[in-house]
């Protein structure tokens, strides 16, 4: 059965940017004044689980970079229904790069794969207020991608550093616990600043994931479906 | 489980990048939205349609609280516009400013800064529109490709795109230049004369630097 607000929001529309935060199962998040004052309600499930994973990978793509995406997964056990999708930098079957909604067939494995010294996930669950505010990040830069109004004309790697940066960074506008790495070029910006361009969006999930260890939702905390999805994707590993 | 999709559309758009420089409005109309924009008058226009197609257009970004850079470079202007241009604008020469703050700048209070800084003259309109639209005008005409600095959208007043779009030609520029540089950008943007124009154009710049050679010792004029 689907879950009714979910089915509200048009696929790939930008969808209200804040919700009346609902307390539920391992998101106890206490929202900053200035989050529980531009909420409003909608009907949340409590049911419903709310997941942002940062994923990407390293040497695979001839510069040393890899695919990376941020990817947005909304769970309702009870109503037997999953909401995933994904934007990020990615290699399409010819090989070229592509920036924008990440096909399934790409992004499964993405964050399923087993971690190694060449990838990195972090599972982070979110507040509604939360998970909105990426979704209305995603969002755009998915229409950007669709409609070829990218703000890095001819760079996708810029976008998708871009992307990285205001996807993270509205998780954390309304969830004081993620600690979060500034991105921004500056002199501080180690990550920027020592290395290639196409390693950043390794390197900064690698950071935020030292960061947030005990943020990061293991397997066993995972709703089982949403396991199994990402499980089942990437050849039952 | 049943599973869908949060986005449907993977037939993403290559990045507008225009390498084919042959034909030059067509390459400009790729990389500039036709997005709808509101004037200061209140009228709906198409920023590339209406705006731009056909003219040449001073772009500036400003928007109505800024206390700094943008009433400075709005100053500037209104003084270059009554000086200087007063006989071209409105007429083959436009100049056009996007607030960077279409949330707080509806086409009201455009009105009110225009007539606040004396800027209600001809061929010089103020738009807002979609925060969107915005920023996609805003990164295309005036990115750093620096991730930080190109989000403080305070760091993009007071600096000129100035597009020719019938030759599909833009030109950057500073409103706080000397008022020559800043006219000879605006000069730069005009089609090339014939070979003879051109010719004594050169002859007569020559004999500039020549003079300011014999008087100074060193070339001034640029």
């Amino acid at each position: 059965m689907p879950i009714l607000w979910l089915g509200a929001a048009p696929f790939g529309a930008a969808p209200a940017q804040h919700h009346e935060h609902h307390d539920h199962a391992g998101a106890a998040v206490d929202l900053p004044d200035e989050c529980a004052a531009a909420a409003h309600g909608r009907d949340a499930s409590p049911n419903v689980r709310h997941f942002m994973i940062l994923a990407a990978r390293r040497g695979v793509f001839y510069d040393g970079g890899g695919p990376s995406a941020v990817v947005l997964i909304a769970v309702d056990e009870t109503a037997g229904e999953t909401l995933t999708g994904a934007v990020g930098l990615y290699a399409d079957e010819a090989g070229g790069f592509r920036f924008g909604a990440v096909p399934r067939a790409v992004y499964d494995p993405l964050v399923g794969a087993p971690e190694d010294g060449d990838s990195v996930m972090l599972r982070l669950e979110l507040s509604p207020a939360q998970y909105d505010d990426v979704l209305g990040v995603l969002s755009t830069w998915e229409r950007r991608a669709r409609e070829g109004a990218l703000l890095y004309r001819g760079d996708l790697l810029m976008n998708q550093i871009l992307m990285l940066k205001q996807a993270t960074e509205a998780a954390a506008r309304c969830g004081r616990e993620i600690d979060l790495y500034a991105l921004d070029w500056g002199i501080e910006d180690r990550i920027s600043e020592d290395n290639p361009r196409s390693l950043v969006p390794f390197l900064f999930f690698a950071e935020l994931k030292a960061r947030n260890e005990r943020l990061h939702v293991l397997d066993e905390r995972m709703p089982r479906a949403a396991l199994s999805l990402l499980v089942s994707s990437s050849g039952g590993q | 489980m049943k599973r869908r999709e949060l986005f449907s559309g993977f037939d993403t758009v290559a990045p507008g990048a225009c390498l084919d420089t042959s034909d030059g409005n067509r390459c400009l109309a790729n990389l500039i939205p036709n997005a709808l924009f509101r004037t200061h008058e209140n009228e709906e226009v198409r920023f590339y349609d209406d705006v731009l197609k056909g003219k040449t257009v001073m772009v500036m970004m400003m928007y109505t609280t800024c206390e700094t850079a943008c009433p400075a470079a709005t100053q500037r202007m209104v003084e270059i516009h009554r000086r200087y241009l007063a006989d071209r604008m409105g007429k083959d020469l436009f100049l056009c400013n996007i607030t960077l703050k279409p949330h707080e700048d509806d086409p009201a209070a455009l009105a009110a800064y225009a007539k606040e800084h004396g800027a209600l003259l001809p061929g010089w309109t103020f738009l807002t529109g979609d925060r969107y639209d915005v920023d996609t005008l805003r990164y295309t005409f005036f990115s750093h490709d620096h991730i930080g600095i190109d989000l403080d959208e305070s760091a993009h007043a007071g600096m000129i795109k100035i597009i020719n779009e019938p030759l599909g030609r833009w030109l950057h520029a500073d409103a706080f230049v000397s008022t020559r540089t800043l006219l000879e950008h605006i000069e730069w943007a005009k089609p090339l004369g014939s070979y003879e124009e051109e010719l004594q154009k050169n002859i007569r710049l020559q004999q500039q630097i020549d003079a300011d050679v014999e008087k100074h010792g060193y070339r001034r004029t640029v």
